[in-house]
């Protein structure tokens, strides 16, 4: 062999061995100055991400000689890390799971079960009783809990007191029905320089706010929490599916969907809707320029009060390392989180709503009230798929389409949806 | 504790070296076991991308094929379900119809309006005169803007009262809905991505317009040959090999539409592509066996339509090196005086055309946050709000301060180095090896390449993170650097590969005679003369990583190592009671672009002429 051939295998195995040894130290560490390391998955704004580290994760480090919990956050696209990390087996330890998906990880095996754990802490932060029962019920799988909710937002009325006045309109009250809702909002439509063109409306939607805030209170569920059979069959909740639509089409309070897009709540902040359904903790009753007030929702005809709250858990990685640890760890970072993400999904903290949030202040009482008719969606292992084709099928054409109705619509999708039941 | 740059510069630099040592030693083993020079020479020069192409393409190819005949949830272990998936979509998927049909429309138009504007503004723009340069840049410049702040500028463009509808309205035309009428939804689309595509495209017609011998275009003249016979007999020949890269990348490209879409909201089913489908089944509803097999169905069609154009291609693809093109040194026909002045308003034409988007987003990123709410709340886009008074440049400092922009700024540059400097290195000997060596198993080597391009890239991102995690590389900056030396994908292979055709090969033979070795005669002839297509990857490269969201988001966990991307992707996204940032998102894009704008500037001088002799 020639003599720069062997420089050349000198080279190759030198370079291929450091290029190995170097490989072999990489890669996350599992702990650090004696302290076990536990990586904590989440989203966020930016200023967000910043008051989750400073005012939830700092203190929890500082206090432990035992643990440490390293942020990893997603500024987008969130569920696509996750469960890429989850398959390529390096799932975080703790991580937020939106509503909606704690019934598709946990049949995977990828979850922690904590029913135990739960069971047998007298920490207040695992008393379950202290919950509201609404974002408690998608924590639960098979009777087991999965996660515990850190959040709960009821979506609430916000109304630009502003326009209310402007239209000679007197602002909601406790007993307000669809039909006082509607009524208002007729009134609150104005085309306000006579060029034909309506420039204020009294409400906007699109596929926000759900579909299904309208069936609850009209004393009907769109899917039957035990049996999950589709009540597409049933008349109210066709009533109400036909009602939403009939806000565009019939009263013409709410812009059609070309004048909405995508940004639903930018007419509201534009001063040009008088009225938006929003999430709680939203910052549409500190809009600089408006004088925004909130309200519970309108009741439904018979007076029956459901609100959509959107939640979101916190739960454990099925592969963690250090088990008792871990559930010691994570115990500290709900209880963190649910003293300043607001609201918080308990009682004894919801109390304490001003305390944690001051700019929510005037909004509290409200909030407290949503709160105790709010109601989760029901737990599906296929919900996206549902929530995909029920809104492709059904709910977008009624809202698009003038002369649709619900009735045909959902004859014709329910083969379908029934199938992503299943 | 060693810095996580230091680290993953040093293994960047191990995996070069031992590459290095392995080529040699690879051609030296298979000479010394009888192999043909061409075969041991070939098969050197393609084994970074070799390695590449079997770990982080074949492997994760051959994983989904086998996903796609199972139930897959991604979380948990997929069940075999044989041919199911497929009879499904072929039989009874009414929204497979759907999309595939919108697809392949939009791929239709998209692709020849493509190729026929970025060639139009390529012989607008091959021009010399003086401000030339800018005018360039103007039309390169939508080219390097992020998609997702594409996506958001075109909805607003094409907003019912929108920049679009008021220009129609100036000519009496009541402009559609477009992203919101079914009817108008692929047009949309199409002229986005339009918009888009010329940048890119332009710069590589541009480069090998400037090569055509003007000699052959005087004589031409002489015989009395028109304006359109010299383009037709003359130019298009001899630009045909870069018109056949475009249709095969511009058919793939097209037919695997992403990002755009998914930030963009249409009527039904109206604006729902392929790639879009499978992401939706595959990521959203846990599907990704189904999505698998879609995946499949499209890359046995893109193998077929690109079968088609290969063999086709033999017929007005010329490839024959013409040694005069080395004497005219970027020297172009130029018109006479009175064309001089049409010809320069159809560059003043152009340009203004693609420039107005720009302004749009330059003008929001100086928007307050309550006139950007009335540009919303309005009708999403009014032209009213084209320019607010008072200006806000308050919001770059802002942005900029609202998240650790510096250190981000860092990590991109750091990624971007180095993987632009592996991938020019290695896709450049894949491509010399196919160019030039007749080896055994070429044109199956070569089908690989072309196959890499066209499996969508969601269906493969968990075989190939879980061999990064296996490596246990994840979480640091390796994945998405380490892999550019392995080739860096084929698309930079095939845009080299094409340039390296039309070489004329008589200095190699006779650098061949002299004794020189293959190493020198690439690295001292070839590359030399190869300055233009080098530039065109470099830049190509360097907006892709430089834009790269996926890589960064799937592979980085701490935000000290976040990119300028995962930063702008904060302002993007809809949290708990925050109010959207559009001009804070604006002002970003449009300081992330400014590095790229800088670069071509700099050296479009490079790319434009040909390289030394």
């Amino acid at each position: 062999m020639r003599r720069s051939t062997w420089v050349y295998l000198g080279l190759f195995l030198t370079a291929g061995g450091l290029l190995a040894w170097s490989i072999s130290t990489a890669g996350p560490e599992s702990s650090r100055d004696g302290k076990r390391i536990f990586r904590f998955a989440c989203w966020g704004a930016a200023k967000e991400i910043a008051e989750l580290r400073s005012r939830v994760l700092d203190p929890i480090n500082a206090a432990s000689d035992r643990y440490f919990i390293e942020l990893t956050p997603a500024p987008d696209d969130y569920r696509r890390k996750l469960t890429t990390m989850i398959a390529g087996r390096s799932a975080p330890d703790f991580f937020y799971l939106s509503q909606e998906d704690i019934a598709s990880f946990a049949p995977q095996g990828v979850l922690l079960d904590l029913t135990d754990a739960v069971e047998q802490s007298n920490d207040p932060v695992l008393d379950l009783s202290d919950y509201y029962p609404g974002p408690l019920g998608p924590c639960r799988w098979n009777g087991r809990i999965w996660a515990l909710p850190w959040i709960a937002q009821p979506v609430i009325l916000y109304c630009n007191v502003d326009l209310f006045e402007q239209a000679d309109v007197p602002l909601p009250d406790d007993d307000w029905r669809w039909e006082d809702f509607v009524r208002a909002g007729q009134k609150l439509t104005r085309d306000t320089n006579s060029d034909g063109r309506i420039d204020i409306w009294g409400f906007a939607q699109n596929q926000w706010p759900p579909v299904e805030i309208w069936i609850r209170q009209n004393g009907a569920r769109l899917i039957d929490p035990q049996t999950h059979r589709l009540g597409l069959q049933d008349r109210r909740v066709l009533e109400a599916m036909n009602f939403k639509a009939d806000l565009i089409h019939k009263y013409r309070i709410a812009p059609p969907l070309s004048r909405v897009g995508q940004a639903t709540n930018a007419l509201f902040r534009a001063g040009r809707c008088a009225m938006f359904m929003g999430g709680a903790s939203d910052d549409l009753d500190r809009l600089e320029g408006l004088e925004v007030r909130a309200f519970v929702l309108p009741a439904g005809p018979d007076g029956t009060r459901a609100t959509f709250a959107w939640s979101a858990g916190l739960a454990i990685s099925a592969s963690v390392q250090d088990e008792a640890l871990a559930l010691e760890a994570w115990q500290k970072l709900l209880a963190g989180i649910q003293r300043w993400k607001i609201p918080a999904p308990r009682r004894s903290l919801a109390s304490l709503l001003e305390q944690i949030e001051p700019r929510k202040a005037p909004s509290a009482d409200v909030i407290r009230q949503a709160m105790e008719s709010m109601y989760a969606p029901t737990s599906l292992v296929n919900y996206a798929r549902f929530d995909n084709l029920f809104w492709k099928e059904i709910e977008e054409p009624l809202l698009r389409d003038p002369s649709a109705r619900a009735g045909p619509l959902a004859k014709r999708a329910a083969p379908a949806l029934r199938e992503a039941l299943e | 504790m060693i810095s996580p740059y230091l680290a993953t510069l040093l293994r960047f630099l191990f995996l070069a070296t031992a590459l290095g040592a392995g080529t040699v030693l690879l051609y030296r083993l298979l000479r010394r076991c009888q192999a043909g020079e061409d075969t041991a020479a070939g098969y050197a020069f393609l084994l970074p991308w070799l390695l590449g192409a079997v770990v982080f393409s074949l492997v994760p190819m051959l994983l989904s094929l086998g996903l796609s005949f199972t139930r897959y949830n991604v979380l948990a272990s997929p069940d075999w379900i044989g041919w199911e998936h497929y009879a499904r979509i072929l039989s009874g998927d009414p929204i497979f119809l759907t999309v595939a049909s919108n697809t392949a429309l939009f791929a239709l138009f998209a692709v020849v309006l493509g190729i026929v504007s970025s060639l139009a503004a390529a012989m607008l723009m091959s021009l010399d005169m003086r401000g030339m340069g800018i005018f360039r840049a103007v039309v390169y410049l939508p080219s390097v803007i992020p998609a997702v702040s594409t996506a958001l500028l075109w909805r607003w463009i094409f907003a019912p009262n929108g920049l679009v509808n008021a220009l129609l309205a100036f000519f009496n035309i009541s402009g559609p809905e477009w992203f919101d009428n079914p009817d108008w939804v692929i047009p949309a689309f199409v002229i986005m991505s339009l918009q888009g595509a010329c940048g890119n495209n332009m710069v590589i017609f541009l480069a090998r317009i400037r090569a055509v011998d003007v000699q052959i275009h005087e004589a031409a003249a002489l015989d009395g040959a028109g304006l359109w016979a010299r383009f037709r007999h003359i130019t298009l020949p001899q630009i045909s090999p870069v018109i056949f890269y475009h249709l095969v990348t511009g058919l793939i490209g097209s037919l695997m539409i992403f990002t755009q879409p998914m930030f963009i909201q249409t009527p039904g089913r109206s604006g729902l592509f392929y790639v879009p489908y499978i992401y939706q089944t595959g990521w959203e509803q846990g599907a990704m066996g189904y999505a698998c097999a879609l995946s499949w169905i499209l890359f046995i069609a893109l193998m077929l339509l690109t079968m088609l154009l290969l063999v086709t291609s033999r017929k007005w693809v010329h490839y024959e090196s013409q040694d005069a093109l080395m004497i005219t040194q970027g020297r172009v026909l130029q018109p006479g005086r009175a064309r001089r002045s049409l010809w320069l308003a159809g560059v003043v034409l152009f340009s203004a055309v693609m420039l107005l988007p720009i302004v749009w987003m330059v003008s929001t990123s100086l928007k307050s946050q309550p006139q950007l709410r009335q540009v919303l709340g309005t009708a999403r886009g009014p032209m009213e709000h084209f320019v607010d008074f008072p200006l806000h440049p308050e919001n770059y400092a802002d942005a900029w301060s609202a998240l650790p922009f510096g250190r981000f700024v860092w990590n991109s540059v750091f990624i971007a180095v180095l993987a632009i400097g592996g991938e020019l290195l290695s896709a450049s000997l894949a491509a010399y090896g196919f160019a030039r060596f007749n080896l055994r198993g070429r044109r199956w080597l070569f089908g690989l390449l072309l196959a890499t391009l066209m499996i969508p890239p969601v269906v493969m991102m968990v075989p190939i993170f879980l061999i990064w995690t296996r490596l246990g590389l994840v979480g640091t900056f390796d994945p998405l650097v380490l892999a550019s030396l392995l080739g860096g994908g084929g698309l930079y292979v095939f845009i080299f590969h094409q340039f390296f055709k039309t070489l004329p090969q008589e200095l190699e033979e006779a650098a061949r005679i002299d004794g020189a070795s293959h190493a020198r005669i690439f690295f001292r002839i070839i590359l030399p003369q190869s300055l233009p297509v080098m530039m065109v990857v470099f830049l190509i490269s360097f907006q892709a990583h430089w834009n790269d969201f996926l890589g960064p988001l799937l592979y980085l966990d701490r935000q000290e190592q976040y990119t300028m991307t995962l930063g702008l992707r904060y302002f993007q996204a809809n949290y708990l009671g925050q109010e959207l940032r559009w001009h804070w998102l604006m002002a970003i894009t449009t300081v992330m672009a400014l590095p790229t704008v800088v670069i071509f500037l700099l050296t479009q001088r490079t790319f434009f002429t040909r390289g030394r002799r």
